[in-house]
């Protein structure tokens, strides 16, 4: 019996890990323009950013069963992902072309997926590390001088860590390379769900870059904000 | 009419067989007619290396009419050279400048192992069509034309998708050496029809399962392929691809 008489077993062919890869990644994406639209209230003030920290605390088990998926979803996303950039990697074979011109649309964002990928999980890693980990809330890294003697909570704690401008710095080159990767991803994953026709992929891919641009603007614009908050106009 | 000719250097892929070491060599072509194709181009270069007692390039030709599939070399680094919607074969020496270096590569790709110099072995193409398997069909008379009512857009699709002549560019464009748009292509040319419709789960199941065996890589949407193709397959055989795809994760034949 060949392996793919089951489910699972068509799942592990290319087209099958390219299907996990998509839908895994749309689950990230929906996550990511969530994380967005919550952080930018870091702009609005404090007690916005902070009361919607405590919201989603106080959502108990439910959080955890959003982080189960995420983490889930994300592992499945990866390592799928290498699977096939590894196989590809093979498949091309060791002589290399001496000419290579590109005719099709073969881009920056298209060719550096893995790395844009691979430089994401790092930068994820860091950041859950960062922010999650070890931004207790009501510790001294949610003082901010400026602001008195009270402690600022999460807002604090993102502050003083977007006050250093070198955090900040690898922050955004890291949100950039979420964009980069989302502007190929978006157009990518429509087609893989064997959604795209002939006329809407160019739609498709301009959208990709929209949302691309959005995402990594977006992410930006906080340290961004803070540092100019820190050291040019005041808080 | 005396037509106008050009020099140019040829740096061509020179590989004695599937295991030896290859290396590039250059030919001086002297004098060579703008209405030449290029496959005559390289006759005339033959011909010249046979008088020297010198081995000829090999490379795969037949129908010189840009219907059969097997001529193709990547030129300059763009398969079928830069003629788009062209095979080798009806590429013609006028798209050259006069003392151009053109640059004449083997499709490159771990499943298609080079025979001889610009001969690529791809008879891992011919084992994906035959792992598609059969279609069902009624044997005895034929039955009336219009008997079996085919839509004229479905028909249009698959006739487009037939279009392909499994030369090769596609996995030679690729950046990742996939065979997907060539797969796509036959998958589709079925799929679209009632006569390939009873096994259609299993058709693309089958044939995607050859295509990873065989050593292709996967779609990742550069769509270098489209581009590339003599015959302007599209990508959305690919996208059609993995909806039957979907179809076989969830449904069988």
């Amino acid at each position: 019996m060949r392996s793919t008489q089951t489910l699972g077993g068509r799942l592990t062919t290319t087209v099958g890990k390219e299907l996990i890869v998509g839908v895994t990644g749309i689950l990230l994406v929906v996550f990511i323009l969530g994380h967005l639209a919550g952080n930018l209230l870091l702009i609005v003030g404090p007690e916005a950013f902070n009361h919607y920290a405590e919201q989603l605390h106080n959502l108990g088990e439910i959080i955890w069963l959003a982080r189960a998926g995420l983490i889930v979803a994300f592992v499945a996303h990866i390592s799928m992902a290498i699977s096939l950039a590894r196989a590809s990697a093979a498949a091309r074979g060791t002589q290399r072309y001496e000419v290579e011109k590109s005719v099709g649309r073969k881009t920056a964002a298209t060719r550096l997926m893995i790395i844009s990928g691979v430089t994401i999980l790092a930068f994820v890693l860091f950041h859950v590390y960062d922010f999650t980990l070890t931004g207790d809330r009501t510790g001294e890294r949610s003082f901010v001088d400026a602001m008195g003697e009270e402690s600022m909570g999460l807002y604090g704690v993102v502050f003083n860590s977007f006050a250093n401008p070198l955090r900040s710095l690898f922050y955004i080159i890291a949100v950039c390379g979420v964009g980069l990767h989302l502007s190929h991803a978006i157009a990518s994953v429509l087609s893989t769900l064997g959604i795209l026709t002939e006329k809407s992929t160019d739609k498709a891919e301009l959208a990709a870059k929209v949302i691309g641009v959005i995402v990594a603007v977006g992410f930006s614009s906080i340290p961004l904000y803070v540092l100019l908050r820190a050291h040019v106009i005041g808080v | 009419m005396a037509g106008n000719t050009i020099n140019v250097t040829l740096k061509v892929w020179r590989q004695a067989d599937k295991n030896a070491r290859g290396a590039f060599a250059s030919y001086s072509v002297k004098n060579i007619s703008t209405d030449a194709s290029f496959l005559e181009m390289l006759d005339v270069v033959n011909t010249g290396l046979e008088k020297e007692d010198k081995d000829p390039i090999v490379f795969d030709h037949d129908c010189r009419e840009g219907i059969c599939g097997m001529c193709g070399a990547v030129v300059n680094g763009v398969a079928h050279g830069p003629q788009s919607a062209t095979t080798l074969c009806q590429l013609h020496m006028r798209k050259f400048k006069d003392g151009e270096t053109i640059v004449l590569e083997p499709w490159r790709s771990a499943a298609f192992p080079v025979i001889k110099d610009l001969a690529v072995d791809r008879t891992a193409f011919d084992r994906i069509i035959e792992a598609g398997g059969f279609i069902s069909v009624k044997t005895g008379q034929a039955p009336d034309a219009h008997a079996v009512a085919v839509p004229k857009i479905k028909a249009d699709a698959a006739m487009d998708a037939a279009s392909c002549i499994g030369c090769g560019a596609c996995v030679a464009a690729c950046p990742n050496a996939s065979a997907s748009l060539f797969t796509a292509a036959k998958v589709t040319q079925f799929a679209k029809l009632p006569q390939g419709d009873p096994e259609r789960r299993s058709r693309v199941v089958a044939m995607v399962e050859q295509m990873d065996h065989e050593g292709f890589g996967s779609c990742s949407k550069h769509y270098e392929c489209e581009a590339a193709c003599p015959k302007e397959i599209k990508v959305e055989n690919i996208t059609n691809m993995n909806r039957e795809y979907m179809r076989a994760l969830v449904t069988r034949d």
